[in-house]
């Protein structure tokens, strides 16, 4: 009951943050004459054809687009965040725990170098990101003790490693053409995010969420540690590389849509935490929902605050430092 | 014979753990493994759970099965691990935690139902801490969580209970309360086999001790019989003595408490 509330409340505001969204940017479009374009879009219309050509390409192929990606990867990264903290048993790790992150900045920034064309940049961005991950795991495998350690370490290896692969790229990177390109992408943000992308990434993000939404009464049981996991019938390697798969796949499609965009996997899971408390069933959806919300507001004040719009990435870790910090004080209420 | 250890070998890497150990536990029995630090009590505890896979032969069965190919759910229905009392690192209210219990009932698409929910409360309710079902189990004391796991697994349909030092981390009072669970709920018919440090408590609950050493058995027979001075400075090379008091109570004493060094040379 109490998970339904929380599920419709949170979905309902979001369809209206999205409404709201939508009205928001340079070319000044009031809520009534979005409602009033759905509804002729329906078949019962009264609106002017030219007017109704303008908001078409307003909104379904401008707004719209950057609104659901930023809704996505807000979710995807909220979502892969949370699994991670629940399977390494740790509120403070992140979706770049196993090196996804670095893996995919790499890639990107490698697409730029030796190609420039924008499928190339997100293939090979989308690419490494599942390499980086592909080798921790098995930087993890080689070694025996203890599980959740050793890969742990196979992450923090994997991410060091690309993260020196990204600085040799920058270095040979053309610095008046490709430098700045590479620079940009790595501050993270959605202008470049087109319809396309957007429709053909939601496929695969969707499959990913609805499949850690299915784990999620098995990732309350790997949070109390793989002996007593193992002691209740659970396939612990199993179901641990599944989650693993599925958490990352969305995080590296986040980045091939929007670059790198830090904090949210580790704000948003912390906050939901503390409104429903720690149990993944009800945590992982309001989890996506309330990343997805976050990101939308804050893509919305990216791009209007200043004329010029500044990258989401900054303003995510902006926003999110300093919100940290302060529910530092209230944190033991979700994990004490 | 409920659960039975057929000549164990076991070793991590390089190591060797467990040396042909062998042992069987009848139904309903309280069995305590007694033994200094690192020899290799948790590692046969979760041989017997079936949570290692055994390398250097050896074979453990529960109720004439062989644990390694029995189904893990099938094998959680009957054998439940309770572990130390954990600082865990997220707040789930103590129902959910008893709940998690019911997992190996459950295929993958089913989800907790009121009858589980009930069962989960029973169990509670039979430890008498049903009171505290909505609290975080992060914030109830080190007694009371470990009531909570054995709630849950009593809640997980196990008749067979594996503790790993159970007492330890427990101020007093509760150690007594503890023993006292154990007491009541083998009267009926749960199985128990716990690792532990405190002689006393095996001498006050337990059918029969195991003492280990360096990854063997040295004794394994009833409690009043196997708990003696000499087994016990051969296990911890200390002297101590087993007074009896009221008939039949049995308590251990240090011979005596010397400086540091002093009591292994005499």
């Amino acid at each position: 009951m109490k998970k339904t509330i929380w599920i419709v409340c949170l979905l309902f505001l979001l369809c209206l943050i999205i409404l709201v969204s939508l009205t928001l940017g340079k070319y000044p479009i009031s809520l009534a004459e979005i409602c009033l374009y759905i509804t002729s879009s329906c078949g019962c219309g009264l609106m002017d054809s030219e007017r109704a050509a303008i908001l078409r390409n307003i909104l379904l192929n401008i707004r719209m687009p950057r609104i659901l990606a930023a809704a996505l990867i807000g979710a995807a990264l909220s979502v892969s965040g949370a699994a991670f903290q629940s399977m390494f048993i740790n509120p403070l790790v992140s979706p770049s725990l196993l090196g996804v992150l670095s893996g995919a900045s790499f890639g990107a920034a490698l697409g730029m170098l030796i190609s420039g064309r924008w499928i190339v940049v997100q293939a090979s961005s989308f690419t490494f990101g599942l390499l980086a991950v592909l080798l921790s795991v098995t930087v993890a495998r080689l070694y025996r003790g203890d599980r959740l350690l050793m890969l742990l370490l196979g992450g923090i290896i994997s991410g060091a490693l690309f993260t020196s692969l990204l600085s040799i790229v920058k270095y040979l990177a053309d610095p008046y053409s490709q430098l700045p390109a590479i620079v940009y992408w790595l501050m993270g943000g959605l202008s470049m995010a087109d319809g396309r992308t957007v429709l053909f990434a939601s496929l695969p993000i969707g499959l990913g969420l609805f499949g850690i939404v299915l784990l999620s009464p098995y990732l309350n049981i790997l949070s109390m540690g793989d002996d007593e996991a193992k002691s209740m019938g659970v396939n612990v390697g199993l179901v641990r590389m599944t989650l693993i798969f599925f958490a990352t796949l969305i995080s590296a499609l986040t980045v091939v849509i929007g670059g790198m965009i830090g904090w949210v996997g580790l704000i948003i899971p912390h906050v939901s935490r503390m409104l429903v408390g720690p149990d993944n069933r009800l945590l992982i959806p309001v989890g996506a929902l309330l990343g997805a919300l976050y990101l939308v507001v804050v893509d919305d004040i990216s791009r209007l605050l200043f004329n010029v719009e500044i990258p989401l990435g900054i303003v995510t870790s902006l926003v999110g430092i300093p919100f940290l910090a302060l529910v530092l004080k209230n944190a033991r209420k979700g994990w004490g | 014979m409920l659960l039975q250890a057929e000549h164990i070998t076991f070793g991590y890497s390089s190591k060797t753990v467990l040396h042909d150990v062998s042992l069987s536990i009848n139904k309903g029995e309280i069995v305590s493994l007694l033994g200094p630090n690192g020899c290799g009590k948790t590692t046969l505890l979760k041989i017997l759970l079936g949570l290692y896979q055994l390398n250097n032969g050896g074979v453990v069965r529960f109720e004439g099965r062989d644990v390694s190919s029995t189904p893990k759910k099938k094998l959680a229905q009957s054998i439940a691990y309770v572990p130390q009392f954990h600082r865990a690192s997220f707040a789930y209210p103590v129902l959910d935690i008893v709940l998690m219990g019911r997992m190996p009932h459950k295929s993958f698409f089913q989800r907790y139902s009121r009858n589980d929910v009930d069962l989960a409360k029973n169990a509670l309710e039979k430890l008498s801490i049903l009171h505290l079902q909505d609290r975080p189990y992060t914030k109830i004391s080190g007694g009371e969580r470990q009531l909570t796991l054995i709630a849950r697994a009593m809640t997980q349909g196990a008749h067979t209970f594996i503790f790993d030092e159970p007492a330890n981390g427990l101020d007093y009072g509760n150690q007594i309360r503890l023993l006292e669970e154990l007491i009541n709920l083998s009267r009926e018919g749960y199985t128990f086999i716990k690792s532990t440090h405190f002689p006393d408590h095996a001498l006050w609950v337990s059918d029969r001790v195991i003492m280990m050493k360096q990854g063997s058995i040295l004794a394994n027979g009833r409690s009043d019989e196997t708990i003696t001075s000499e087994n016990l400075f051969e296990l911890y090379g200390r002297d101590i003595d087993i007074h009896s008091l009221r008939g039949n109570f049995k308590v251990c004493v240090p011979n005596k408490l010397g400086p540091a060094n002093d009591s292994s040379k005499s």
